[in-house]
C-alpha cells in the first residue's frame, strides 16, 4: 500500500478520535452521571496495549503459553481489586491527589523527596514502555506499506514520528484544558473507551476471519497445528520454558502493574467520578481480558501454518494483508494503532502530571512564586495569572515525554521485543507495591522506610534487569554479565547470590522486591515518624473519617498567613472569581461568616487552600506556593506541650466517657427493672380493683334483690320476712367490712396509722377477740382455746388495730378448719431474747394448710389464699397484708410459723413494753421454771430499768 | 303457668343469699327451680332433672360458669339448654367469653328482679 494513503488513513482515524473527544467534552461535562459508567470500565482496558494486540501473538508463537501471566495476574486480582482501588480513590479524593507520586509523597509526610524519587523512577520505568508502543506504530506502518526497516529511514520520513506528533497535539488539546486537575479529562476518557472497543472488535474480526474463513473452525485449526512438529509441543506449561517460580513472579508483577502503572492509576483513580463505576468495572475488565485473549493462539498458529513472513508480532496485520483482505488489514492496523495510541495518550498525560507536579513546578514556582503582600511582593507581578504559564509547562513536558520515548525507540528499543521491555517496565512499577500497600495498611511505615525501600528496589531492578539488557554488547559489559563486578561471581547481575536457571524477570523481581521490602521495614522500624506522617498515616488508613472534613495539620499550627494573600495566590491559578467563590464556600462550610482579607487565616483555611492548590499544581508545588506567603514561626516548646497535652486530654476524656457509658448502662438497667416493677404493681392494682368490685357487687346483689322481694310481696309470712331481713343485715355488714378494709389499706399505705401508739394490755385484747368468735365457733362446733400466762403483758401500739390483726388471724383460721373436729389454739408467750424481750401471740388451726407454692407470697398485697375446700379466693386479699403492716408499724413481725396438712400456725411478735407489777414475781418464777433462768433475769432487769 | 311449670330451671350460684333470692323470684314467676352451689352439684342435679334453662353465676369456685355451661351441653338431652349468665363482672371481654360459651343472655350483678324474670320467661316461651 502507498505510504501516503496509509498515513492519511491514520490521520482520518485520529481526526475521528478528536471528534469523539470533543463531543464528550461537551456532553459528559457536569454531573457525575453524565458520563456512562461503562466508559470507566472500558478505559481501564488501556491495560491492553500493542503488547496485547501484537506482542502476545509473538510470544505465543515463540514460547506457547508464556503470554498468559500478563492477563492471569489482573484476573486473579479481580476479586480484591474493587476494595483496594476504592480505598485509594477515597484517599486521593480527600487529599486531591493526582498521581501515584503525589499519593506516596502525601502519605509519607508530604515529602518532596519521595515525590521526586517516585516521579523519576516512574519516568525511567515507563518511558521505554511508551517507546515500544511507538515502535509498534512503526511496525504497523511498515507492515502495511511494505517498507522494510524504519530505523534506517531519516526521521522526517518516518511515519511513526508524524503520528507521534499528531498524538502529541491530541494529548495537548484534550489533556491540558484547564488547571484544576479535579476537572477530569472527559474527552480523553471517551477516546480511550472508543479505542478499547475498537481494538477488541478489530482483534476479534481478524481472529474470526482467520479461524472460520481460512480454517474450518478451532478444531480444524488446532488439528492442523498439532501435525506441525514445531507447533505441536508448544501448548504445555513446560514448553513455555517457565518454571512455577517464573509464573508466580510474572503474575505478581502483572498484578502490581494493573494497579500501579501510571496510566492505570490515572484512569482508575484520578479519572474516577463515582465509586459505583468501580463495581461495574470489576465485572467488565475480567470479561474483556478473556475476550481479547481468545484468538491469540489461533492467530499465532494460523500465521505459522500459512507461513506468513516477518515476525509473529506482526501476524495480526500481516495475515490479512498477505491474504489480500485489504479492508481487514486496515481494520487490524487501526486496531493495533488504537491499542498503542491509547496507551501513549494516557501514559503521557499521567507522566506529565507526575513530572510537572512533583519535579518541575515545585522548582519553577519557588523562583516565581508570589510573595507575601508586602510592598516588594505586590510589585513582583503578584497579580499576574500563573495558570497560563503552568499549562504551557505541562504542554512542554508532554512533548518532552513523547520525544524522549521516540528517541528511545529510535536509539534502543528497536532491537528489543515488545514483551521484553514491557516486562522490565512492569517490574519497575512493581517496586511501588510495597510502599503503596504500606501507605494503606501499615501505620508504622515512615518516610525513611519508604525512601530506603524505593531506592533499594530500583537499584536492584536497574542492576539485574536494565544493565544486562543495555550493556550486553560492550566488552566490559559482557565481562560484567559473565563474571560479575570485579570478578565476584555471586554479584553477577543475572545470578545474584548464585541464583541459577531463573528467567531474568523472576530473578530481577525477586531480588529487587526482597531488598525493597527489607529496606521499607528496616527503615521504618528504625526511624520515628513526624507528627505530620502520623496524621497522614491515619488519614490513609481511614479516609472515610476525613471525607469532607478539614484535616488538622500539625505543621500548620505554626504557620501564619493573611487571608487576602491566600485569595490572591489562588486567583493566580484559578482566576479571581473562582478564588473568591472558593473562599466563600469555605466560610459557609466553616460557618464563620465573612473572611476579612487583613485577618490571619486559620489552620483549617490553610489546609483548605493547600488542597485546592494541590488540585491545580500538585501537593508538592502547592506547599512551595504557600510557603511563599506564610510567615514561618519556629515551633514553640509550649505548642508542642499543648499538642501533647491535648492528646493526653483526649485519652483521659475517652476513658471518662467509657466510665460514664458503663454507668449509664447500669442506670438504664435499673430503670428498666423499676419500670417492670411499676408495670407489675399497676397490673396488681387493676386486678385488685376488679376483685374488690366483684366482692362489693356480690352483697349488693343479694341486698338489692331481697329488698325488692320484700317491697313487692307485702303478704309474705313474717318468719320469711325476718329471715330475708337477717340476710340483708349480714350482707350489709359484709359490705361495710370490705369497705373499711379498703380504707384501712389506704391509710396504711399513707402511713397514717403510725400515730396513736399507746400501751395495750395484750391479755385483755386476746380475751375480748377470742370471745367475739365464741358465737361462730359454737355454731360450727370449733374447739377454740385461749392460753394466757398469769402475768399481764403490755405492748405499744394502736389497740383497735391490734385487735383487727387478731380478728383477722382468727377469721382465717375459722375459714380453714375442717367442718368436723375443728380446733383453734391462741397462745401468748414471752420469748427468750436477752436484749429485747418479745411477746409472741400464736394462732394455730388444724386446717389443711397452705399450699407450699403460695406460702412465700401470702403476705403480699392483693394475694388471696385459696380456700382449699371451695377452690375460690377466700377474701379480698388484704387481710394478711394489712395485719403485717400493722404489726410492723408497732416494731414487730408477723410470720407463718408452720403449715402442713395437720394445720397452720401464724405468730406475731411485738416488743414487750411492760409487765404488770403484781404479776412480776410470779412471772419470774414461772419463766425460770419453764424456760430458763436467763430470760427471767433479763426480765427482772428490764423491769427495774423501766422503773 | 302450667306451661312454665313444665320448663324446669336450674340456678347455680356459690352465694347462698343470691341463690335464695333468685330462687324466690323465679318460683314466684311460676318456674320449677332446682338449685346448686357449685358446678359438681349442678351437673348432678341436671342429670336428675334436665333443665330447659340454666341461670349460672360466672365466678364460682372450682368450675366457673363458662366451663359449667360447656359441661351441661355435653349431657344427653341438654345440647339445647338455654343459658343465662349472672356475673359481677361485666366487661366487654367477659361478655364475649359468655357468648362464646353459648350463653344467650348476660345479666350483670346487681340485676333487677323483674328483668331476670322477663329474660327467663322470654327464653322459656320463644327459645
Amino acid at each position: 500500500m502507498n505510504s501516503t494513503i496509509v498515513l492519511l488513513i491514520f490521520v482520518v482515524y485520529l481526526v475521528t478520535l478528536f471528534g469523539i473527544a470533543g463531543l464528550a467534552e461537551r456532553r459528559w461535562r457536569g454531573g457525575p452521571n453524565k458520563r456512562p459508567r461503562i466508559a470507566y470500565a472500558l478505559s481501564l482496558m488501556v491495560y491492553c496495549t500493542a503488547w496485547t494486540f501484537m506482542g502476545s501473538i509473538g510470544k505465543a508463537a515463540d514460547d506457547g503459553l508464556g503470554f498468559l501471566p500478563i492477563y492471569l495476574g489482573p484476573l486473579m486480582l479481580a476479586p480484591v481489586w474493587p476494595l483496594l482501588i476504592r480505598r485509594i480513590i477515597r484517599v486521593c479524593k480527600a487529599e486531591r491527589l493526582t498521581s501515584l507520586a503525589d499519593f506516596l509523597s502525601s502519605r509519607y509526610g508530604k515529602s518532596r523527596l519521595i515525590g521526586v524519587l517516585a516521579a523519576t523512577f516512574l519516568v525511567i520505568g515507563v518511558v521505554p514502555y511508551i517507546s515500544i508502543q511507538l515502535k509498534a506504530i512503526g511496525s504497523i506502518f511498515s507492515v502495511l506499506t511494505g517498507q522494510e526497516t524504519i530505523a534506517s529511514l531519516p526521521f522526517y520520513q518516518d511515519g511513526a514520528l508524524w503520528l507521534t506528533l499528531l498524538l502529541a497535539v491530541f494529548i495537548i488539546v484534550f489533556g491540558v484544558r484547564r488547571l484544576d486537575a479535579n476537572h477530569r479529562h472527559e474527552g480523553i476518557m471517551a477516546a480511550i473507551s472508543f479505542e478499547a472497543i475498537f481494538k477488541l472488535i478489530a482483534f476479534l474480526v481478524v481472529g474470526g476471519f482467520l479461524t472460520f474463513g481460512v480454517f474450518n473452525g478451532f478444531g480444524d485449526l488446532f488439528g492442523r497445528a498439532a501435525q506441525l512438529t514445531e507447533l505441536a509441543d508448544k501448548w504445555s506449561l513446560t514448553a513455555s520454558g517457565l518454571t512455577g517460580w517464573d509464573w508466580f513472579w510474572l503474575n505478581f508483577v502483572s498484578m502490581c502493574a494493573f494497579v500501579l502503572l501510571p496510566r492505570q492509576f490515572h484512569v482508575a483513580v484520578v479519572e474516577n467520578r463515582a465509586e459505583a463505576e468501580v463495581d461495574l468495572a470489576a465485572w467488565i475488565f475480567p470479561i474483556y481480558l478473556l475476550l481479547i485473549n481468545i484468538f491469540v493462539i489461533p492467530i499465532a498458529c494460523g500465521g505459522i501454518l500459512l507461513g506468513i513472513p516477518g515476525g509473529a508480532e506482526n501476524f495480526v496485520i500481516a495475515i490479512p494483508k498477505f491474504l489480500d483482505w485489504n479492508l481487514i488489514a486496515i481494520l487490524a492496523a487501526l486496531g493495533g494503532f488504537a491499542a498503542a495510541s491509547g496507551m501513549v495518550i494516557v501514559s503521557t498525560i499521567a507522566l506529565s502530571l507526575t513530572i510537572a507536579n512533583n519535579i518541575v513546578l515545585p522548582y519553577v514556582l519557588r523562583v516565581i512564586r508570589p510573595q507575601r503582600g508586602t510592598q516588594d511582593g505586590s510589585q513582583r507581578g503578584a497579580q499576574a495569572d500563573l495558570s497560563g504559564p503552568i499549562m504551557n509547562i505541562r504542554r512542554l513536558i508532554i512533548l518532552f515525554v513523547l520525544l524522549l520515548a521516540y528517541g528511545f525507540y529510535r536509539g534502543v528499543a528497536a532491537q528489543y521485543s515488545l514483551i521484553a521491555i514491557g516486562l522490565i517496565s512492569f517490574t519497575a512499577v512493581a517496586q511501588f507495591a510495597p510502599v503503596t500497600l504500606a501507605a494503606l495498611f501499615w501505620k508504622q511505615a515512615t518516610k525513611k522506610g519508604a525512601i530506603s525501600g524505593l531506592l533499594a528496589g530500583f537499584l536492584v531492578w536497574g542492576y539485574t534487569l536494565v544493565l544486562p539488557t543495555t550493556l550486553g554488547d560492550s566488552l566490559w559489559g559482557a565481562a560484567l554479565l559473565e563474571h560479575g563486578p570485579a570478578g565476584i561471581a555471586w554479584l553477577r547481575p543475572s545470578g545474584l547470590f548464585g541464583s541459577q536457571d531463573v528467567s531474568p524477570i523472576a530473578h530481577g523481581a525477586f531480588w529487587s522486591l526482597l531488598l525493597n521490602v527489607s529496606g521499607l521495614v528496616i527503615g521504618s522500624l528504625n526511624s520515628r515518624p513526624t507528627p505530620l506522617e502520623i496524621t497522614q498515616a491515619d488519614l490513609f488508613q481511614h479516609p472515610e473519617k476525613y471525607a469532607g472534613a478539614e484535616v488538622e495539620d500539625y505543621r500548620l499550627k505554626r504557620r501564619r498567613a493573611r487571608i487576602g494573600d491566600l485569595q490572591k495566590l489562588m486567583a493566580r491559578f484559578t482566576g479571581n472569581q473562582q478564588a473568591a467563590n472558593t473562599l466563600k464556600a469555605f466560610a459557609r462550610r466553616a460557618g464563620n461568616g465573612k473572611l476579612e482579607p487583613e485577618n490571619l487565616a486559620s489552620p483549617a483555611l490553610l489546609s483548605f487552600v493547600e488542597q485546592r492548590l494541590a488540585g491545580a499544581v500538585g501537593s508538592a508545588s502547592s506547599q512551595v506556593l504557600l510557603r511563599g506567603i506564610i510567615r514561618e514561626e519556629p515551633v514553640q516548646l509550649q505548642e508542642v506541650i499543648t499538642i501533647l497535652q491535648r492528646t493526653q486530654e483526649a485519652e483521659r476524656y475517652g476513658r471518662l466517657m467509657e466510665k460514664k457509658q458503663a454507668e449509664l448502662e447500669r442506670l438504664t438497667t435499673q430503670l428498666r427493672a423499676a419500670n417492670r416493677r411499676l408495670q407489675e404493681l399497676d397490673r396488681m392494682k387493676a386486678d385488685f380493683v376488679s376483685t374488690v368490685t366483684h366482692e362489693l357487687r356480690t352483697p349488693i346483689t343479694s341486698i338489692k334483690s331481697l329488698v325488692n322481694i320484700l317491697l313487692n310481696n307485702p303478704e309474705l309470712p313474717l318468719a320469711q320476712r325476718q329471715s330475708f331481713l337477717d340476710i340483708v343485715v349480714s350482707e350489709s355488714e359484709r359490705l361495710a367490712r370490705l369497705v373499711s378494709q379498703v380504707l384501712d389499706l389506704q391509710a396504711l399505705e399513707d402511713g397514717r396509722v403510725k400515730s396513736g401508739h399507746q400501751p395495750v394490755d395484750l391479755n385483755n385484747l386476746l380475751r375480748k377477740a377470742v370471745h367475739s368468735f365464741s358465737g361462730v365457733s359454737h355454731e360450727r362446733d370449733i374447739d377454740l382455746r385461749l392460753e394466757l400466762p398469769p402475768a399481764t403483758y403490755e405492748v405499744l401500739g394502736p389497740a383497735d388495730r391490734l385487735t383487727q390483726v387478731v380478728v383477722n388471724l382468727l377469721g382465717n383460721a375459722v375459714k380453714f378448719v375442717p367442718r368436723v373436729d375443728g380446733r383453734i389454739d391462741v397462745r401468748l408467750k414471752i420469748e427468750d431474747n436477752p436484749v429485747l424481750p418479745l411477746v409472741a401471740v400464736r394462732v394455730a388451726d388444724n386446717g389443711p394448710g397452705i399450699e407450699p407454692e403460695s406460702r412465700s407470697y401470702i403476705f403480699e398485697r392483693f394475694t388471696q389464699i385459696t380456700d382449699p375446700e371451695l377452690g375460690k379466693p377466700a377474701g379480698s386479699g388484704l387481710g394478711l397484708y394489712i395485719s403485717r403492716k400493722i404489726v410492723e408499724d408497732c416494731g414487730g413481725t408477723l410470720s407463718l410459723e408452720r403449715s402442713s396438712e395437720s394445720g397452720t400456725e401464724f405468730c406475731f411478735r411485738l416488743p414487750l413494753h411492760r409487765v404488770s407489777d403484781d404479776a412480776m414475781p410470779e412471772l419470774a418464777q414461772r419463766t425460770a421454771e419453764q424456760t430458763n433462768a436467763e430470760v427471767a433475769t433479763s426480765l427482772v432487769k428490764m423491769k427495774n430499768q423501766a422503773r | 303457668m302450667s306451661e312454665q311449670k313444665s320448663s324446669p330451671l336450674l340456678i347455680v350460684d356459690d352465694e347462698p343469699a343470691i341463690l335464695l333470692s333468685v330462687r324466690f323470684v323465679l318460683e314466684q314467676a311460676g318456674f320449677a327451680v332446682t338449685q346448686a352451689e357449685n358446678g359438681a352439684q349442678a351437673l348432678a342435679a341436671a342429670r336428675e332433672t334436665p333443665p330447659r334453662i340454666a341461670v349460672l353465676d360466672v365466678m364460682m369456685p372450682g368450675m366457673n360458669g363458662f366451663e359449667l355451661a360447656e359441661e351441661l351441653r355435653k349431657l344427653p338431652d341438654l345440647a339445647d339448654v338455654r343459658i343465662v349468665f349472672l356475673t359481677a363482672r361485666g366487661t366487654p371481654r367477659d361478655k364475649a367469653d359468655g357468648y362464646r360459651s353459648g350463653g344467650e343472655v348476660y345479666l350483670t350483678k346487681p340485676f333487677d328482679n323483674d328483668e331476670l324474670v322477663r329474660t327467663v320467661r322470654e327464653l322459656a316461651e320463644f327459645g
